[in-house]
C-alpha cells in the first residue's frame, strides 16, 4: 500500500508544477477561479480525496449520460395488457364527494344568508339584527365616504382588471395603495394580493423551499399552516406563545445542524401578531430578540392586529413596542380593518420584489379590482386621520363588552361554566365552555356535541324571540331611528335613501333592490354571533378548541354592547339549562 | 329575431357547430337550455348541414378575404375528422364542400358530427415549422441564451469586486441567501433586460384600448419612475374576451345600484355570517349557465383551484394533470396531499398510458389500489391557445372510472355557440364532466372563480373548502358585475348583446389567426380560440417585440423562458369582442413590419 510520503519528492514537485500551470490557464476563464480554488484546497488537505472526487465526478457523468430509467414509475411486475384491463375492471374508486360528516353538515346548516350592507346591522331573515360576527373591527363597511369613493372608482375603472399584474393588470390604484401601506406600517415596500388567504400562503413558499427550516407557533391560523405546508420545508412547532419553548426549539435545530455538519439553509420563524384562534398577542419583543440571535427571518401575520392594535393601528408590532425593522415580512388582510379585499406583504424592496415573480398568488392571478384597492386606500386615510376615534373607541368597546359579559354571566350563574380567554385588547373575543365545570358535567368530550351546543346558542341569540328584552328592543329601535335621522357617526344607513337607489335607467330593478335591502323598513331582530368555524380534519396538528367568536367593532355603541352581552348570556343560560336539565 | 341571429353565427372552423345552431336557436327561442344540442332535434342530412355551413354572413367580410381557409369544411376535413369512415367511392380529397351523394345518405348526420367532434382540427404537434430555417433559429436561440448566461457570469465576476454592495442580499452574514443562485441570477441578469415589458402600470379600464402610465428608468430597468404622462394604446394583452371590461353600460349601472344597496365589501368568510343574497343568486345563475345542479363561488380564481382541490382529494388519491396546467392547479394538487402524475399536453394517448400504469401499479410502495383518480385539464390553455380534447378525455375517464376536473378559466364565455364553455363547444353533456371550474376574471370583466357540479359535490366543497371557511367572501360589486354580465350573455336582458359579443369574438379570433397563419407566422393553438400565441424564438425578439409594439401604440404580452420552454418564447395576443377590424389589422401590419428584423415568419412561402 502506497502512501503520500512514499512518493518520490521530485515526482511530486513535477506534478505540482504541471498542475499549477494548468490552473493558471484555467483561471482565465470566468467563474473558474472558484473551481480552481476548491481543487487546490482539497489537494492541500488530502490528495487522495481529490483523486477520489474526480473519480466520483467521472462515474457520475457516466451515470448521467447512460440511459435513463425511472424505477419509481415502473411497475414492480410488468403486466400484460389483458392483466391491466382486468385490474381496471376490478378497481372500484371511492365516490368523488367525500361523505359528509356530522361536522360538515353542521357547517352547512349553519350558513346564514343576509341581505343589504354588512355593518353594525345585518339583515337576516327579513329582520334587522345587531352584527357581532363580521370582522368589521373599525366599522369601515359602515362608512359612507368609502361607498361614495367606490361609486366614483367604478366610473373610472370598471370592475375587473382582466389581467395579472405582470400583463397590464397593475393599476395606479394598486401602486398608490402599496406605497401608502408601506409608509403606514414603516417598511420599504408592500405587495398586494387579491385574496387575504393567498397573501400568507404565497409569501412563505416564495422563499422557503425544500430543505429550509420553518419554526411556527402551534396555534397559528389555517392560512399560515397552509403556507408552511405548501413550501415543503422542514417544519418545527413550538408551544403556543411560549418563548422558552421557542428558544429551546431554535437551540435544538442549531445543535442538530452542527452535529450533522449540515450547510446553512434559509430559516424562518412564523408567528401571528394577534392570534386569530386564541386571541392572544405574540411576545414580539422576545421573538425579534431570538430571531436576531439565532439568525432567522421573521414572518408576522397580523390580519386581526393590523388596524386594531397599537396607538395608531400599526398592529401587534406597535402594540408590543417591538422593532419593525426586525420583522422581515409583515403580512395582513385588507378585508378586516380596511373594508376592502385581499391582503398585503410588507418588507424590504429587494425582498418584496422577488414575490412579483415568485409569489404564485400574485404572478398567476388577476390583480385586485380597483374598487377594492381604492376602498382600502380610503379606509387607510380615515384610520390615519382619526386613529383615536377609531382605535380608542374599539379598545373601550372591547373592554366594556368583556366587562358586561362577565357581569351578565355572573348574574346568570355561568361564571364557572363559560370563560373568555385571550387578552383584553383583542377585538375578537372567544367565548368558550369550561369542560368539567359543574353545569357541564354531562357534556362529553365529543367535539361535535359541543359545537352543536354553541350553534344552538348562536341561533337562539339571532332569532331572539325569547332572549331579547322587549323594553330593551324598544329602546334599540328608538336608537336606530335617531341614528338614521341624525346620520352622523355611522351614516351609511342614513345615507341610503330611496333616491339613491333609483337610476332612471332601471327604476324597476332599483325598487326591487331597495325593498329587499333597506334596513330601515325591517323589524327588529336578535343579535348575530358566529361560532369560530374550522375545517376540523384538515387543521394541523390539533384543532383549536370550540368557541363562539364575538367580534367587537368601533361602530358599536355602549347600549348595543350591553344588549349583546345580555342576549348572549341569556341564550347560553337557556340552552345549557334546557340541554342538561 | 333572436333565432335568426343565432342561425347566422359564423361556423368557420369546424362546421361542427353548424348542425347544432338550428336546434339550439329553436330551443333558445322557447327559453329552454339543453345540456347537449345533440340531444334533441330533427335528424338532418349532411347535405343540409353543409349547405348551412356554406352560408356566410356577408357583413362579416372585410378588406381581407379568408381565401385559404374556406368556411365550408372540405371533404378532406370531414374525413380527417372521422377516420373510422371509409368512403365507398373515390373522392377528390381537395374538393370543397362537395360530398358524393351516396355517401351522405349512408351516414346519420348527427352521428357523423358527434364522431367528427372527437378529432381536434389542429393538434398541438402540427406546429413545428417545416422550413429549413427552423433548425438554425433553434440553434441561434440556444446560442443567445448561452451568450446571456456567459455575459451574466462575467458581469457578476467583476461586479462582486467593483460593486459588492449589489450582492449583499446573497451573502448576509450568518444567513443563507433568501433566493437560490439561479433565481437571483435569472432576475439580475436575464429578466431585468426585458423588465420594461412587464408589470407596466396602467390606469382606467383595460378594454379594447388602455391607458398606460409612461415610465422611465435611469438604472437599466432596476427601478422605474412615472413621468406623469399617459398614453392610450390598443390593448392586445388583457383577457377581456367578451369586452365586459367597461365603466359604462348596463353592467356598470347595475353595479352602481348594487353598491348603494349592498355596500362595498364584507369582512367574513362564507361560513361565518358572510353569505349574502347576492352570492346565492350568483351561484344559482352560474349553475344554470354552465348547466349543472349547483355551483359555489370564491373571490379569487387562483384560490378556487388551490383551496377546492384539497376538499375533494387527499392522501391515497391520484391526480393526473396535463403538463401545462396552470400554477393554481399545481398549487391545489400540492395542497391536497395526493400523488400527482402528469401527461403530455393534450395527448389522450399519453393520458391513457399514465392511467393504465397508475391503476396497474397502485399507490407507490404499498401498491394498494388508489382511493380515487382525478384527471385535471384546462378548457383553453392560456399560453398555447389550444382547446382541450374533451371528447376523448371523457371517453378515457369513463373507461378508467376516473373523475374529470376541467378548469375553464379561459374558455367560459369564450367558447361554444352560446359561450357556455368547453362542453358547449364539443357538445359534450355537462354531466360527463364531474367538476367544471372557471373564473370570472376573464370573459366577465370581474374577479373570482366558481366551481359548478352536482349538489353533493358542491355541498362537500361548501363544508370543507378552505376558501369557504377561512377567507373573505366575494365583494358585492364584483358579484353584481358577474350577475349582470352573465344575464347579458344568457340574453336575459332582452337584447342580442350577449350573442353579438360571442359572435364578434369568434369572428375576430378567426380573422386575425388566419391572417397570421397565412402570412407564415408560427401560431400555436386551435383555430377558434381567442388566445393567439405567435412564436418569437430568440430571447432578443421578446424584448424587441415588447418595446417596438409599444412604440407603435399596441400593448401586447410577451413571454420567454422559464415561463415557456427554452426555444418557444412567444408573444400572446388576446382577442376581445371589443376590438375592431382596424385594431386587428394594425396588429397584423405591425407584426409584418417587425418580422423583417426578427425572422419569425418561419412558415412563409413565397408564391
Ligand atoms: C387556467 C387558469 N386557472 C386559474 C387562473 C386564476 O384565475 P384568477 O386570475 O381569477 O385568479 C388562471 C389565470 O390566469 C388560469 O389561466
Amino acid at each position: 500500500m502506497t502512501t503520500t510520503s512514499d512518493l518520490n519528492p521530485e515526482t511530486v514537485a513535477l506534478l505540482e508544477r504541471g498542475l499549477r500551470l494548468a490552473m493558471r490557464a484555467v483561471e482565465s476563464v470566468p467563474g473558474a477561479p472558484a473551481v480552481v480554488n476548491y481543487l487546490s484546497h482539497s489537494y492541500h488537505n488530502d490528495r487522495w480525496r481529490l483523486f477520489l472526487e474526480i473519480l466520483l465526478v467521472g462515474i457520475l457523468t457516466k451515470y448521467l449520460l447512460s440511459k435513463k430509467y425511472r424505477p419509481r414509475e415502473a411497475p414492480a411486475v410488468v403486466l400484460t395488457d389483458r392483466e391491466i384491463d382486468q385490474l381496471v375492471a376490478e378497481w372500484e374508486p371511492e365516490p368523488l364527494p367525500m361523505p359528509l360528516t356530522k361536522a360538515d353538515n353542521l357547517i352547512l346548516d349553519s350558513h346564514i344568508v343576509f341581505n343589504g350592507p354588512s355593518g353594525k346591522y345585518l339583515a337576516v331573515d327579513s329582520k334587522r339584527c345587531l352584527n357581532f360576527a363580521s370582522l368589521n373591527f373599525l366599522g369601515m363597511t359602515d362608512r359612507i365616504e368609502i361607498r361614495h369613493e367606490a361609486e366614483k372608482v367604478l366610473r373610472d375603472y370598471g370592475v375587473g382588471t382582466c389581467g395579472p399584474p405582470g400583463f397590464y393588470g397593475t393599476l395606479d390604484a394598486h401602486l398608490e395603495l402599496e406605497t401608502s401601506i408601506a409608509n403606514f406600517v414603516g417598511k420599504e415596500m408592500a405587495i398586494l394580493y387579491s385574496y387575504g388567504f393567498a397573501a400568507i400562503a404565497s409569501c412563505i413558499p416564495a422563499y422557503a423551499k425544500k430543505g429550509d427550516i420553518i419554526v411556527v407557533d402551534e396555534a397559528a391560523s389555517f392560512a399560515v399552516q397552509r403556507g408552511v405546508y405548501v413550501s415543503r420545508a422542514d417544519v418545527h412547532t413550538f408551544k403556543h406563545n411560549d418563548m422558552a419553548d421557542l428558544e429551546a426549539v431554535l437551540q435544538k435545530i442549531e445543535k442538530t445542524r452542527i452535529a450533522r455538519k449540515q450547510p446553512l439553509t434559509r430559516r424562518f420563524i412564523v408567528v401571528e401578531g394577534l392570534y386569530q384562534n386564541t386571541g392572544t398577542i405574540c411576545d414580539l419583543v422576545t421573538v425579534t430578540r431570538l430571531k436576531t440571535q439565532y439568525k432567522y427571518r421573521l414572518v408576522v401575520e397580523d390580519s386581526f392586529g393590523f388596524g386594531t392594535l397599537g396607538k395608531t393601528g400599526r398592529g401587534a408590532v406597535e402594540h408590543t413596542g417591538a422593532d419593525m425593522g426586525k420583522v422581515d415580512f409583515y403580512v395582513a388582510s385588507l378585508a378586516n380593518s380596511l373594508a376592502g379585499a385581499g391582503g398585503f406583504v410588507a418588507g424590504a424592496t429587494d425582498v418584496i420584489d422577488h414575490q412579483r415573480l415568485a409569489g404564485l398568488g400574485y404572478t398567476f392571478s388577476a390583480s385586485m379590482p380597483a374598487i377594492m384597492a381604492r376602498a382600502s386606500l380610503r379606509a387607510l386615510k380615515i384610520l390615519r386621520d382619526e386613529p383615536e376615534a377609531l382605535i380608542g373607541r374599539l379598545r373601550a368597546n372591547t373592554a366594556h363588552f368583556r366587562q358586561a359579559l362577565t357581569h351578565q354571566l355572573k348574574a346568570a350563574g355561568l361564571q364557572d361554566t363559560v370563560e373568555l380567554p385571550g387578552v383584553v385588547e383583542s377585538p375578537a373575543v372567544h367565548v368558550r365552555l369550561v369542560h368539567g365545570s359543574p353545569l357541564l358535567a354531562k357534556l362529553g368530550d365529543d367535539r361535535f356535541d359541543e359545537e352543536c351546543l354553541l350553534e344552538a346558542v348562536v341561533t337562539r341569540a339571532r332569532v331572539g324571540a325569547d332572549v331579547v328584552d322587549p323594553a330593551e328592543a324598544e329602546a334599540a329601535e328608538a336608537a336606530f331611528a335617531k341614528e338614521t335621522a341624525v346620520g352622523q357617526m355611522w351614516p351609511s344607513l342614513a345615507g341610503t335613501t330611496q333616491e339613491d337607489l333609483t337610476l332612471p335607467a332601471d327604476a324597476e330593478k332599483a325598487a326591487a333592490l331597495a325593498s329587499a335591502t333597506l334596513l330601515n323598513g325591517l323589524p327588529h331582530g336578535g343579535v348575530v354571533f358566529t361560532r369560530a368555524k374550522y375545517a376540523l380534519d384538515q387543521e394541523l396538528p390539533v384543532p383549536p378548541p370550540a368557541s363562539i367568536r364575538v367580534v367587537i367593532s368601533a361602530a358599536h355603541g355602549q347600549a348595543e354592547l350591553d344588549r349583546a352581552a345580555a342576549v348572549l348570556a341569556k341564550s347560553l343560560k337557556l340552552v345549557i339549562s334546557e340541554r342538561f336539565a | 329575431m333572436a333565432a335568426q341571429e343565432v342561425e347566422r353565427l359564423p361556423t368557420l372552423t369546424t362546421g361542427l357547430g353548424v348542425g347544432n345552431d338550428n336546434t339550439m336557436a329553436a330551443e333558445m327561442a322557447q327559453g329552454e337550455s339543453a345540456a347537449s344540442p345533440f340531444a334533441a332535434g330533427a335528424k338532418r342530412t349532411l347535405h343540409e348541414i353543409l349547405a348551412e355551413a356554406a352560408h356566410v354572413d356577408p357583413s362579416a367580410s372585410s378588406t381581407y378575404q379568408l381565401t385559404s381557409l374556406d368556411p365550408t369544411p372540405s371533404t378532406k376535413d370531414l374525413l380527417k375528422r372521422n377516420p373510422a369512415y371509409t368512403p365507398s367511392e373515390p373522392l377528390d380529397p381537395n374538393s370543397v364542400g362537395i360530398v358524393p351523394k351516396g355517401l351522405l345518405e349512408s351516414v346519420d348526420a348527427d352521428e357523423f358530427l358527434r364522431k367528427a367532434a372527437h378529432q381536434p382540427i389542429v393538434t398541438f404537434d402540427d406546429h413545428t415549422p417545416e422550413s429549413w430555417v427552423y433548425p438554425i433559429v433553434v440553434l441561434i436561440t440556444h446560442l443567445s441564451y448561452i451568450t446571456l448566461t456567459v455575459f451574466g457570469h462575467i458581469r457578476d465576476f467583476f461586479g462582486k469586486f467593483l460593486r459588492p454592495q449589489g450582492y449583499n442580499h446573497l451573502k448576509e452574514e450568518g444567513y443563507a441567501p433568501l433566493y437560490s443562485d439561479f433565481e437571483s441570477f435569472y432576475t439580475r441578469r436575464i429578466y431585468i433586460r426585458t423588465r420594461d415589458c412587464f408589470n407596466r402600470p396602467i390606469t382606467g379600464v383595460a378594454g379594447a384600448r388602455l391607458t398606460l402610465l409612461e415610465r422611465v428608468t435611469k438604472d437599466y430597468n432596476k427601478t422605474f419612475q412615472l413621468t406623469g404622462r399617459t398614453r392610450e394604446v390598443i390593448n392586445m394583452g388583457s383577457y377581456n374576451y367578451l369586452g365586459f371590461a367597461q365603466n359604462e353600460g348596463r353592467c356598470a349601472d347595475e353595479v352602481e345600484l348594487s353598491l348603494r344597496a349592498h355596500g362595498v365589501s364584507y369582512n367574513s368568510p362564507r361560513a361565518e355570517a358572510g353569505t349574502h343574497a347576492l352570492h346565492v343568486e350568483l351561484e344559482k345563475l352560474t349553475a344554470e349557465f354552465v348547466g349543472t345542479e349547483d355551483a359555489i363561488v370564491c373571490s379569487m380564481g387562483f384560490a378556487t383551484n388551490s383551496t377546492i382541490i384539497p376538499a375533494l382529494m387527499g392522501k391515497g388519491c391520484l391526480i393526473v394533470s396535463d403538463e401545462l396546467n396552470h400554477a393554481s392547479i399545481i398549487n391545489g394538487c400540492r395542497n391536497s396531499g395526493s400523488t400527482t402524475r402528469v401527461f403530455k399536453h393534450n395527448c389522450a394517448a399519453d393520458l391513457e398510458r399514465v392511467l393504465r400504469q397508475a391503476i396497474a401499479s397502485g399507490q407507490p410502495r404499498t401498491h394498494r389500489p388508489w382511493r380515487k383518480i382525478m384527471i385535471i385539464v384546462e378548457g383553453i390553455y392560456s399560453m398555447e391557445g389550444s382547446v382541450c380534447d374533451l371528447p376523448r378525455i371523457v371517453e378515457l375517464k369513463k373507461k378508467y372510472k376516473c373523475y374529470l376536473y376541467v378548469d375553464e378559466a379561459h374558455s367560459i364565455g369564450a367558447l361554444g355557440p352560446r359561450g357556455r364553455g368547453i362542453c358547449d363547444y364539443w357538445a359534450v353533456p355537462t354531466t360527463d364532466v364531474d367538476i367544471l371550474m372557471g373564473t370570472f376574471t376573464k370573459s366577465f370583466g370581474a374577479a373570482g372563480g366558481y366551481v359548478a357540479s352536482s349538489k353533493a359535490i358542491i355541498d362537500t366543497i361548501r363544508a370543507r373548502a378552505h376558501s369557504s371557511i377561512y377567507s373573505e367572501t366575494m365583494p358585492p360589486p364584483v358579484c353584481q358585475q358577474v350577475i349582470s354580465s352573465l344575464s347579458i350573455i344568457m340574453g336575459r336582458d332582452g337584447t342580442n348583446d350577449g350573442l353579438d359579443r360571442i359572435k364578434k369574438l369568434r369572428d375576430n379570433s378567426m380573422y386575425l389567426r388566419r391572417r397570421l397563419v397565412d402570412a407564415g407566422f408560427v401560431v400555436y393553438g386551435d383555430e377558434d380560440t381567442p388566445v393567439i400565441p405567435v412564436l418569437l424564438y430568440n430571447p432578443s425578439n421578446v424584448r424587441h417585440i415588447g418595446t417596438s409594439f409599444l412604440k407603435r401604440g399596441i400593448a401586447v404580452v410577451v413571454v420567454g423562458f422559464p415561463a415557456t420552454p427554452l426555444v418557444t418564447s412567444r408573444m400572446r395576443i388576446c382577442i376581445s369582442s371589443a376590438h375592431t377590424r382596424e385594431d386587428l389589422d394594425k396588429t397584423f401590419d405591425a407584426l409584418i413590419e417587425e418580422s423583417t428584423e426578427t425572422m419569425i415568419r418561419l412558415n412563409y412561402k413565397a408564391t
